[in-house]
């Protein structure tokens, strides 16, 4: 629940924040080509443009069956959703396509639209447009039952390189296939440490249900959603605009893609959070971001639900492990080592074997950090406890490590479960790397 | 389509309703006293009765005072003066219920004008009237939307079906006992026709509910400010004391400009998000 003076409104919306964004920089972001553009150079995933039409005489040029897993026709230049056009696949047998929302067009209907668009029919401000053809993102399996004739995307607003706010919109029936919450479409706000749904809104509404169905609107986990705040706040650098929104959609393959930038994004998502943006904004007011990494974090601290602390723990954030992995192993102060590693939940500590940790130059005096009696299946045992240093998938990890015999065993590490906090271990994937 | 047509059939019985109106003379009506404004040329005497007044003080402490004195004893026109004056004021209003009440309305100019029309047909007459011009509109709209023609010459067209229930009104008006609309100019006809043009606009672009939304708030800001405008005591007390007027309208658009809290509509949308 927000307070009023919490809240962010039209005034004060544009008075403080998008009074920050450059002329230049907002007609980029307004300009869907010029958008792709900077994301391309960027390096930040988007879909990818399959044709630009320019101009009437290209129309007819366009052969429309080589496209072949789907497509989106949609204006450079469109406002709110509009004029896009989704098409699904081509009938093997004739000319004609199915659109996602079940329609059924042939290839003068696709040329009406284009020349519509061309027009200037749905362009800003009826000047003529670009009209451009882009490849279809294939919906996540997550999604596929929440999102009715069209595909969710994942809004999330970024101020002072700080992801501060975000939401999951859901097409329905009346938005038509749109994901705009103006055109009737579902709005779920989202926990920004764990990136599972909260609350809702519909037509401006709070909703606790999604409509006409028995299923809540929180408890909704956002796949890749560490890496979608990553990308928000990397495209809020490459943009150069204060405050915006970045538009995700999330393909089956390829992952959170940047779908579009909105330099005044909407005030419903608050309802949808039920948390006032103004607040959100003014704690990350003057902060000194100079990464993505350092953003996210602060946001992920900031901004986390009471319920964040519990989940943490849970599924969200921990890497997934095989049975065998290879680690790093830090040797003096520059050199790493590859070596193949044992994942063992049954052993509490991580243990390596005398001999390659001698080879390593691991054994020194001042790594050795005590010895210690050991009790196992063979009786008690002193053996050295040393200093060790490693990366596994790429985290790294401080720890101790006792010295053992292991030369008639396969792997010459096993890393106990008191260094796997951080990870899951998938016991059915026994592939050795 | 059929929510439309209930819009317009309530539209159509308020038109009757408000011909029922217009032809009780006016001391009949309840509240027509108060509420409908007399036409500027009534209050004109006790206008200028208030600037026959002697002037106190020193020449340059209100030149603005001592020169519409001088003009109007010339020959200028004090209305011309007064609708100078007060416009501001209406531009100010409008400003004030889009930034702190958070009615939308046709921008700024729009409103101003339809009020400046009512004050000059009454507002029951005037309402009378545009109602009749926007049923005209969008009744004929709504018969030739299956004509395939571009956005000009169907404004044309458009127009041209205003025109026609216009003129009809007024040839109408004597036999109809509508001595109010009888005196009626050019101008106000005009204006509402531009109120109607934003109208038809505004349902092309957005939706038609949103297009009426935005027409009616429109014509409530400006009833607001013709009855605001039309209040003899402010016009007096405006001509009385230009001066200050003119530099507390410009405070106040200052003020109003910097208001950056929430709206009064937007404390409305949020307050099922708000604690307690």
């Amino acid at each position: 629940m927000a307070k009023l003076r919490d809240l962010l409104g039209i005034n004060s919306r544009a008075a403080d924040y998008l009074r920050l964004n450059k002329k230049s920089a907002r007609r980029k972001a307004d300009d869907k080509l010029s958008t792709k553009r900077m994301l391309r150079r960027g390096q930040i995933p988007h879909p990818k443009v399959l044709q630009k039409i320019k101009k009437r005489e290209e129309i007819g040029l366009v052969d429309w069956s080589k496209f072949e897993s789907g497509f989106v026709i949609k204006p450079a230049q469109g406002l709110g959703g509009s004029g896009v056009m989704v098409v699904r696949r081509k009938f093997k047998d004739k000319n004609k396509w199915v659109l996602v929302g079940g329609g059924e067009v042939g290839a003068e209907d696709l040329r009406l639209h284009v020349s519509d668009i061309i027009e200037g029919r749905f362009s800003r401000n009826g000047l003529p447009d670009v009209a451009m053809v882009e490849e279809r993102v294939r919906i996540h399996p997550k999604f596929r039952k929440l999102a009715v004739g069209g595909t969710p995307d994942v809004r999330v607003i970024v101020y002072n390189r700080v992801p501060v706010m975000a939401m999951l919109r859901l097409p329905t029936e009346e938005s038509g296939g749109k994901a705009n919450l103006h055109q009737g479409a579902l709005g779920l706000g989202i926990d920004m440490a764990t990136g599972i749904t909260t609350h809702g809104v519909y037509k401006d509404r709070p909703i606790r249900f999604l409509p006409d169905t028995d299923r809540k609107v929180n408890g909704i986990a956002i796949p890749h959603w560490n890496e979608i705040l990553h990308l928000a706040v990397q495209t809020q650098i490459v943009s150069k605009l204060s405050y915006l929104s970045v538009d995700f959609l999330i393909d089956l393959e390829k992952g959170p893609l940047v779908l579009e930038l909105n330099d005044q994004p909407g005030l419903s998502i608050q309802i949808a959070n039920r948390i006032g943006l103004k607040r959100r904004l003014e704690q990350v007011e003057g902060l000194e971001v100079e990464s993505a990494e350092k953003g996210v974090r602060i946001a992920k601290t900031l901004f986390a639900s009471q319920f964040a602390s519990r989940v943490r723990l849970a599924t969200v954030e921990k890497k997934l492990v095989g049975v065998f992995e290879t680690i790093k192993i830090r040797v003096g102060k520059k050199k790493r080592v590859n070596v193949p590693a044992k994942i063992d939940t049954g052993a509490l500590s991580t243990s390596i074997d005398g001999k390659l940790a001698s080879e390593l130059g691991l054994l020194t005096k001042e790594n050795i950090l005590l010895q210690k009696k050991f009790k196992s299946s063979l009786g008690e045992q002193e053996r050295p406890v040393i200093r060790f240093i490693f990366w596994l998938k790429g985290k790294k990890i401080v720890t101790r490590a006792s010295i053992t015999h292991r030369k008639e065993l396969r792997k010459m590490v096993i890393i106990g479960r008191r260094d796997l906090k951080e990870f899951l271990v998938d016991a059915a994937n026994v592939r050795e790397k | 389509m059929k929510k439309a047509l209930v819009v317009l059939s309530l539209l159509a019985l308020s038109l009757v309703f408000g011909f029922v109106l217009l032809t009780m003379p006016a001391s009949q009506v309840a509240g027509a006293t108060t509420s409908v404004v007399a036409p500027i040329g009534d209050t004109k005497s006790r206008v200028e009765v208030a600037l026959d007044r002697e002037i106190e003080g020193p020449v340059w402490l209100s030149p603005l005072k001592v020169g519409i004195k001088n003009a109007v004893s010339r020959g200028v026109s004090v209305n011309t003066i007064l609708l100078l004056l007060l416009f501001p004021l209406t531009a100010a209003l409008v400003a004030f219920s889009r930034q702190v009440i958070g009615l939308t309305g046709y921008g700024i100019f729009i409103p101003a004008l339809i009020s400046v029309a009512f004050l000059s047909t009454g507002v029951l007459a005037g309402l009378v009237l545009l109602l009749t011009i926007i049923i005209a509109a969008v009744a004929t709209r709504f018969l030739i939307r299956k004509v395939k023609l571009p956005y000009l010459p169907r404004m044309a067209v458009l127009i041209w079906a205003i025109v026609m229930a216009v003129l009809a009104l007024l040839l109408l008006s004597p036999t109809l006992a509508l001595e109010r609309l009888v005196g009626l100019g050019i101008y106000p006809v005009l204006l509402f026709i531009m109120l109607a043009e934003s109208n038809i606009e505004a349902q092309i672009t957005r939706t038609w509910q949103t297009a009426a939304l935005m027409t009616a708030e429109t014509i409530g800001i400006a009833i607001v400010a013709s009855l605001l405008m039309g209040t003899v005591s402010v016009q007096e007390w405006v001509l009385l004391n230009p001066e200050m007027a003119v530099l507390l309208i410009l405070a106040a658009d200052g003020v109003i400009g910097s208001y950056r809290g929430l709206r009064l509509l937007e404390i409305w949308r949020f307050k099922k998000i708000l604690k307690g």
